[in-house]
């Protein structure tokens, strides 16, 4: 990867932003949707398993 | 003598005081809880601990970095290794910072009582911003003179430029590799105390009788 020399950017209306800043975008997107989606494991005997079964 | 609790008159004066007031706002079972509320069970609630862990990561490749010095963490295959986990950790901590703070605002987390943790969390970004600058400034090639001519400009216009010379490498360097290393390392663990203190903020749905942290 070439780091000396200026980002590449995306200019698509009036969205201007450089590859490396849409790149970490896309990552906080995508990392803080998985939070939301995917299914944290539960521990036996937790309060969240006590709280499920009532 | 004893006082009217039967407690000895060495029980007196501010050591006694300070412990009690430890005991009474942060209780060992709420500085280090087995168990947390039934809605801890998300991923939301990693983003801070992962933040912390790429701080731990970020100091102790800095300490690295500080030992051997510029030449070899530009020109050596060992430095410039080091050099990249100190780039790289840092680049994990501003993502899950900001990932922590999203998860939080949408919760509303300074909700009963938690603004003070809310505005130390604030202070700490900021705190880490100036320290990443300094970092950026403290890299000791093109792309750091670079940043300090253009920055120097925008500085002095502030008025900030009459202490905070961005040309003086030797100030820098010294608040990235010590003044802002300790404020954000004593930020974030006076963010951690308050977060025990008050117990992790519940979700604006759930019921009230879960506001509290650990069970107790």
């Amino acid at each position: 990867m070439e780091m000396n020399a200026p980002a590449a950017i995306v200019h698509v209306g009036l969205l201007f932003i450089t590859v490396p800043n849409l790149i970490v975008f896309g990552l906080i997107v995508v990392i803080f949707t998985a939070a939301l989606a995917l299914p944290f494991p539960h521990q036996a005997g937790s309060l969240e398993e006590e709280h499920r079964n009532g | 003598m004893a006082s009217s609790s039967n407690k000895p008159d060495v029980d007196r004066g501010w050591t006694a005081a300070v412990r009690h007031g430890i005991e009474r706002g942060l209780p060992l079972e709420n500085l280090l809880p087995s168990r947390q509320p039934f809605f801890v069970g998300s991923w939301v609630y990693v983003f801070g601990v992962v933040t912390i862990a790429a701080l731990v990561w970020v100091v102790a490749s800095g300490v690295v970095l500080a030992a051997f010095g510029p030449q070899w963490w530009h020109l050596s295959a060992t430095g410039q290794f080091f050099n990249s986990l100190h780039f790289w950790g840092v680049q994990i901590f501003f993502l899950f910072m900001i990932l922590h703070l999203i998860g939080q605002f949408f919760m509303a987390s300074w909700r009963e009582g938690r603004a003070p943790t809310w505005m130390v969390g604030a202070v700490t970004f900021f705190v880490s911003v100036v320290a990443a600058f300094t970092g950026y400034l403290s890299q000791q090639n093109f792309d750091s003179q670079w940043i300090a001519i253009n920055a120097k400009d925008a500085l002095n216009a502030s008025g900030a430029g009459a202490f905070f010379n961005v040309l003086n490498f030797g100030q820098m360097y010294g608040l990235h590799i010590l003044l802002m290393p300790a404020a954000i390392t004593g930020l974030v663990v006076i963010h951690i105390l308050l977060v025990r203190i008050r117990g992790v903020v519940r979700p604006i749905e759930a019921p009230a009788t879960a506001r509290r942290g650990a069970a107790r």
